[in-house]
């Protein structure tokens, strides 16, 4: 057994550990007379702070594999790059649903009565578990090889990169570009992303601050209405993210490589020409210290 | 590519230290502080209504809607009143008012604190509409049928009677010792405004009796029945 899942067994064990003991210790103090519903956002809120310090803790943890050109293939996503991706979207995808389904802004309720509300309410608080977890683990990632982070970030060219990647793949153009590891598109995406997954969970921490402190109405109030305003942007991100990452058969080896780690050399050539040279050239597997 | 975080120790070893001492913190936090004991003063002030003289007319109904709201919707009524044709005087009809509990369930219940102990309007049991975040947890916790908390369609939020302190279309002052407004449009005087805790002698309601002297002038006996509220 390697050191990753000993660490992954650990934190499980940990979290079953600690989530029965203090379930059974809050139930004493929260089981008020006619009281037959309660929240997991009440009974278990530290939970969520102890999510984002164990993503912290196991990005400290865990050492990360550079991508590398193993014969017909590529290896580009590594078991942490993996567990934050799957943590987020599996987060991502509970805490939307069931944020539709609580109804915000604009959007019909779609829970008639407090049972439905409740269930809807404890599936965003494990959709906001995984979330923070995945958040704070990328966080975690990111401050030791902040390079992973800018490697993402757009730069002058990658809007033209990006449109010249989507007009070739209409055929409006037969000019190719030759991106690096992320296109235009992608690195133009990773922004938005990032800065509406960061607030969410800023303003999700700060909505659910008043189960343990007296916080002003104004801030909680804006605060919900920011909250709101974000996963609407986010459900939108979302959608156009499942569109362009793994419903489009081009994007299909990516989508594959989420789950085996690895991408067809030729697919890396055709998409990613300036990356293979660049991995041609470091000739490395070595993973950063 | 793991920099200095400062001198002797890198930005792993950090991550790992404060990652483990605040796992650490959130979980003894939620252990040693559950938090939630609330002392919850006692309201001071009650409504009460007496059963015996309420004629189901729903002018209390229209009004307390008319006070918060500028519109007159029996959904939107604070006040509820159940009508049944096939049972006998004074069990025909029932009204529903918040009982501004002592320890509050709804109170308690509400993950966000917008149900709360209003301390500047004389420790009423008010719910704040700008921190309500529509989980109708309040709801579900009162212990009362009908519930003494109603969800506003219109806003998706809990409402319930807060004594008259926020009546935005009310000209007077709300609240405990000012005015109510059902009380003062009742045309029977079956609701009134009371700053003690009336006696609970069953699980139902308060002991309530309003009957005065025109009750008796009337043929009535003012003892005749003590109505639940």
């Amino acid at each position: 057994m390697d050191i990753k899942t000993r660490v992954s067994l650990c934190m499980v064990f940990f979290f079953l550990f600690i989530s029965g003991n203090a379930q059974d210790c809050l139930a004493a103090v929260q089981g008020e007379a006619g009281r037959d519903v309660s929240f997991l956002f009440d009974t278990l809120s530290w939970l969520l702070f102890a999510a984002a310090f164990t993503g912290l803790l196991l990005g400290g943890f865990i050492s990360r594999t550079d991508p590398y050109i193993d014969k017909d293939r590529v290896f580009r996503h590594d078991f942490s790059a993996k567990l934050s991706h799957w943590t987020h979207a599996g987060g991502c995808i509970l805490l939307l649903v069931s944020a539709v389904g609580l109804g915000f802004f604009f959007l019909p309720r779609l829970v008639p009565g407090v049972s439905g509300a409740a269930w809807l309410m404890d599936l965003h608080f494990i959709g906001a578990l995984f979330f923070v977890f995945g958040g704070f683990f990328w966080a975690a990632n990111t401050i030791i090889s902040p390079y992973r982070f800018t490697e993402h970030m757009p730069d002058g060219g990658s809007l033209i990169e990006g449109l010249t990647h989507y007009a070739h793949i209409f055929k409006l153009t037969k000019k190719r570009v030759r991106p690096t590891k992320y296109n235009g598109s992608e690195r133009l995406a990773f922004v938005p992303i990032v800065l509406v997954a960061a607030l969410l969970i800023l303003t999700g921490f700060i909505k659910i601050l008043p189960r343990m402190m007296d916080i002003p109405t104004a801030l909680l109030g804006s605060t919900t209405w920011v909250h709101d305003a974000l996963a609407l942007f986010m459900l939108i991100l979302f959608f156009f993210h499942v569109l362009l990452a793994a419903v489009v058969p081009w994007s299909w080896p990516l989508l594959k490589s989420m789950f085996t780690g690895h991408v067809p050399l030729k697919f890396a050539q055709d998409e990613h020409a300036s990356w293979v040279e660049q991995l041609n050239k470091k000739d490395s597997t070595e993973e950063k210290p | 590519m793991s920099g200095k975080a400062g001198p002797g120790i890198n930005r792993r070893t950090f991550l790992k230290a404060l990652g483990a001492a605040g796992i650490a913190a959130s979980a003894g936090g939620a252990i040693l502080l559950p938090g939630n004991l609330l002392v919850m003063p006692h309201s001071e002030g009650f409504l009460v209504v007496d059963m015996g003289k309420c004629m189901g007319c729903g002018t209390c109904m229209t009004t307390c809607s008319l006070t918060h709201h500028g519109k007159a919707s029996l959904s939107l009524s604070r006040i509820q009143i159940e009508q049944n044709s096939f049972a006998n005087w004074p069990d025909d009809i029932t009204m529903s008012i918040c009982r501004q509990c002592k320890d509050a369930p709804c109170v308690a219940a509400c993950p966000v604190d917008a149900n709360h102990v209003d301390t500047a309007n004389g420790m009423v049991r008010s719910i704040d509409p700008d921190r309500c975040i529509g989980c109708m947890q309040c709801i579900a916790a009162c212990p009362y049928l009908p519930k003494r908390l109603q969800w506003d369609p219109v806003q998706r939020k809990v409402q319930k009677c807060d004594l008259c302190v926020d009546t935005p279309y009310l000209n007077e002052k709300g609240g405990p010792g000012n005015t109510q407004a059902c009380v003062k449009v009742c045309p029977v005087g079956a609701i009134a405004f009371i700053d003690k805790m009336p006696d609970q002698k069953s699980p139902h309601g308060y002991e309530v009796n309003l009957r005065g002297k025109g009750w008796e002038k009337n043929g009535g006996n003012r003892e005749d029945l003590n109505s639940k509220s």
